[in-house]
């Protein structure tokens, strides 16, 4: 076979017979939208980066504001058990105290430990309720 | 209403001269056409039109699948396009056109290798793709020619379609590929060696 035969039909490959027909048409086309996604895509980027960084955001404040409200919540709870246990220990501790102190001799002992007790936030009505039952020896 | 039938005829002379206005356009006319924002389209559309055919031969003797082809110049002229400013009368048109689609087809070729892993000779990818390909329908010696060729690298066998299928000066071929003409000489005749030495073992 000689050259000229080799180079025949474009050396052997063919294209579809109608590819150059609305070539120029659809060249134009493509670059009228090569040129129109490049704007949306950046749009949609930004977008999606802002409901990201929104998501984010509220994902960081619900989680500081559940972590607040249980720090709250356990404080508060220690306090009050504490409180709850302060006061029941006063209270057991003042009528133990009371009802196995030794009697007490004169007035002013008497007087002595009422204000210890008062000092420490027993009020009137339980320190005469505890006094009630003691023997008082004179 | 009496020439209504002459009214179809006229506008086909009309799109005629016009046609034949722009065919006769040198680079230089071109230049100043694609550089006013006006006639850029204009400009942009005679290029299409006096190009397409010759480039596509270019591309697909290198990318081989037709498919592969329209795609890489679709990208050619999308290219073309987004550099038409760049393009000085001086030069000749031609010569910058043949160099995006070179440079295009090159760079097509380079992805395709890439996502291969280089596992195989991409010629011998190319050379399956030609086996199956449905636009080609050349002849038992004209496939075996393009299988000698798809042996040659990919610059060397640029020079050889260059050279051999476009009949192309080596002069004009230094202008695209920016190279000597003794060099693209030599690869052109070691291309011929190489693929005259493949045939012969068939």
């Amino acid at each position: 076979m000689n050259n000229s035969e080799l180079k025949e039909n474009s050396g052997g490959f063919n294209m579809p017979p109608i590819f150059f027909d609305h070539f120029e048409e659809d060249i134009m086309h493509k670059i009228r939208e090569e040129d129109q996604p490049k704007k949306s895509k950046k749009v949609i980027r930004a977008t999606w980066i802002t409901i990201g960084v929104s998501i984010a955001a509220s994902l960081l404040i619900g989680l500081f504001f559940i972590a607040g409200q249980e720090n709250s919540n356990s404080l508060q709870e220690f306090s009050e058990l504490d409180w709850d246990q302060y006061a029941g220990f006063e209270e057991s501790w003042i009528l133990q105290e009371l009802s196995e102190t030794e009697v007490l001799e004169t007035e002013d002992e008497y007087a002595m430990d009422i204000d210890v007790l008062m000092y420490a936030g027993v009020t009137n009505d339980e320190i005469f309720e505890a006094f009630e039952e003691l023997p008082i020896e004179e | 209403m009496k020439f209504d039938f002459l009214i179809k005829p006229f506008c086909k002379l009309v799109i005629k001269v016009q046609n034949k206005n722009l065919q006769d356009k040198s680079s230089s006319e071109i230049s100043k056409l694609i550089q006013e924002p006006q006639t850029k389209e204009v400009g942009f559309r005679y290029i299409v039109s006096q190009y397409k055919e010759r480039l596509y031969w270019l591309i697909r003797r290198m990318v081989i699948h037709h498919v592969d082809a329209e795609d890489v110049m679709q990208n050619t002229f999308i290219k073309i396009w987004q550099n038409l400013e760049k393009f000085r009368g001086d030069a000749d048109l031609y010569t910058w056109l043949y160099r995006i689609a070179v440079n295009e087809s090159l760079a097509f070729l380079n992805k395709k290798k890439k996502q291969q892993f280089n596992l195989n000779d991409y010629g011998d990818v190319l050379s399956e793709q030609l086996e199956s390909d449905s636009f080609f329908d050349g002849s038992e010696a004209q496939k075996l020619l393009q299988k000698a060729i798809l042996t040659l690298p990919d610059q060397q066998r640029l020079v050889f379609n260059m050279r051999y299928f476009e009949e192309m000066k080596y002069q004009d071929m230094a202008r695209i590929l920016d190279r000597s003409e003794g060099a693209l000489k030599a690869n052109y005749h070691h291309a011929v060696k190489k693929v005259e030495d493949f045939c012969k073992q068939y």
